[in-house]
């Protein structure tokens, strides 16, 4: 390889890692966010739950969309959800999902109602089916991370068997230069069945 | 201009809210328990989202009162009536029924608050994020939120 090509190709090498770079604190943030309440939260009896379920996204007025859910509890405070949509139009497809790390609580004496406070990533990819001159289509992945708050109704069917019904919202802030009580919002409800050992 | 002339009946009684508010602040301790609040930031009710926090505007506002753990709350947006549950370290989640304004369509609907007192001395200043479930006309569902600094008054803090 000649010298011109080698620098060029530092230069790219250079480039990719500063891009890569910038996306770090977006997995760094919630990772270490994660460790702080596993590590010092969690008690040493531990108890699993696990489930999943249907409902919706909610990206605003009337931008319903029908979604998957699932959800891991442990430790009866720790509470990692998601909910996951994905569409598909002539033009273009998209798929969305929301993932919340949380801290959950019981209200006050409720055995079965509970509130949650944690961290939510909003990840979207979009690819538009439209090729253009040189035979590509574009796509596009955008995640944000925001504050994640629900309320959650899980009922014990039996010893093993739990319902939950899951009022999850991600309130994702424009960015640190911005002081604004100014948010993005999306929601999720769904309901499902959780298997708890 | 009031942007939403539609709404002053509820802005009205969020002026009586404020008036009752100021008033109960200067008055001797109640013998009962109750707590009056009056809050302002940011909403989102298909106006388009997402909106700059304007506390001077009365279509941010929002004005509660809240008697034993039943909660009312009153603003343009919203009239609900929640539960509220409390945390020992000040944080608080009501979740409530009621009817939800919208841009795009109003009607019934369920809201839950996520709210935290702190410094309280006779007032408590707070803050709160609410997010809105709402039916409205001709299947539309309203899907709003509110990020809000208030404070309050509460007959039994000291």
């Amino acid at each position: 390889m000649s010298q011109p090509a080698r620098a060029s190709a530092s230069r790219f090498a250079l480039a990719k890692f500063y891009l890569a770079a910038r996306k770090l604190p977006q997995i760094v943030v919630p990772c270490i966010c994660s460790l702080f309440s596993i590590f010092f939260t969690a008690r040493p009896a531990c108890a699993f739950e696990f489930g999943t379920g249907g409902g919706f996204i909610s990206q605003g007025d009337d931008r319903i969309l029908p979604a998957v859910a699932g959800w891991l509890q442990f430790n009866s405070n720790i509470l990692i959800s998601g909910a996951a949509v994905g569409e598909k139009n002539s033009d273009f497809s998209q798929q969305t999902a929301l993932l919340h790390l949380s801290y959950s609580s019981t209200l006050e004496n409720s055995k079965s109602l509970r509130a949650n406070l944690g961290v939510g990533e909003f990840i979207n990819r979009t690819r538009i089916l439209k090729f253009d001159s040189d035979g590509n289509s574009s796509s596009k992945i955008s995640n944000a991370t925001g504050l994640a708050l629900g309320l959650h109704w899980t009922p014990a069917l039996n010893n093993h068997l739990r319902f939950r019904a899951a009022w999850d919202a991600l309130y994702i802030p424009p960015g640190i230069s911005v002081l604004y009580l100014t948010f993005g919002h999306l929601q999720s409800v769904t309901a499902g069945l959780g298997w708890e050992f | 201009m009031n942007r939403f002339p539609q709404l002053s009946v509820p802005i009205i009684l969020l002026q009586i809210i404020a008036t009752s508010t100021l008033a109960l602040t200067i008055a001797p301790a109640q013998a009962f328990a109750f707590r009056l609040g009056l809050a302002s930031g940011a909403i989102g009710v298909g106006t388009g989202q997402s909106n700059a926090a304007d506390f001077a505007s009365p279509v941010n506002l929002k004005g509660h009162a809240q008697f034993a753990s039943l909660d009312l709350s009153f603003a343009a947006t919203q009239l609900l009536l929640g539960k509220v549950f409390t945390f020992n370290s000040g944080a608080y989640v009501i979740p409530a029924l009621g009817f939800i304004v919208d841009g795009n369509g109003s009607g019934p609907g369920v809201g839950t608050s996520f709210g935290f007192n702190f410094f309280c001395w006779g007032l408590c200043p707070y803050v709160e994020m609410q997010h809105l479930l709402g039916v409205g006309p001709r299947r539309h569902l309203a899907s709003g939120y509110a990020v809000r600094l208030g404070i309050d008054y509460n007959s039994q803090s000291k």
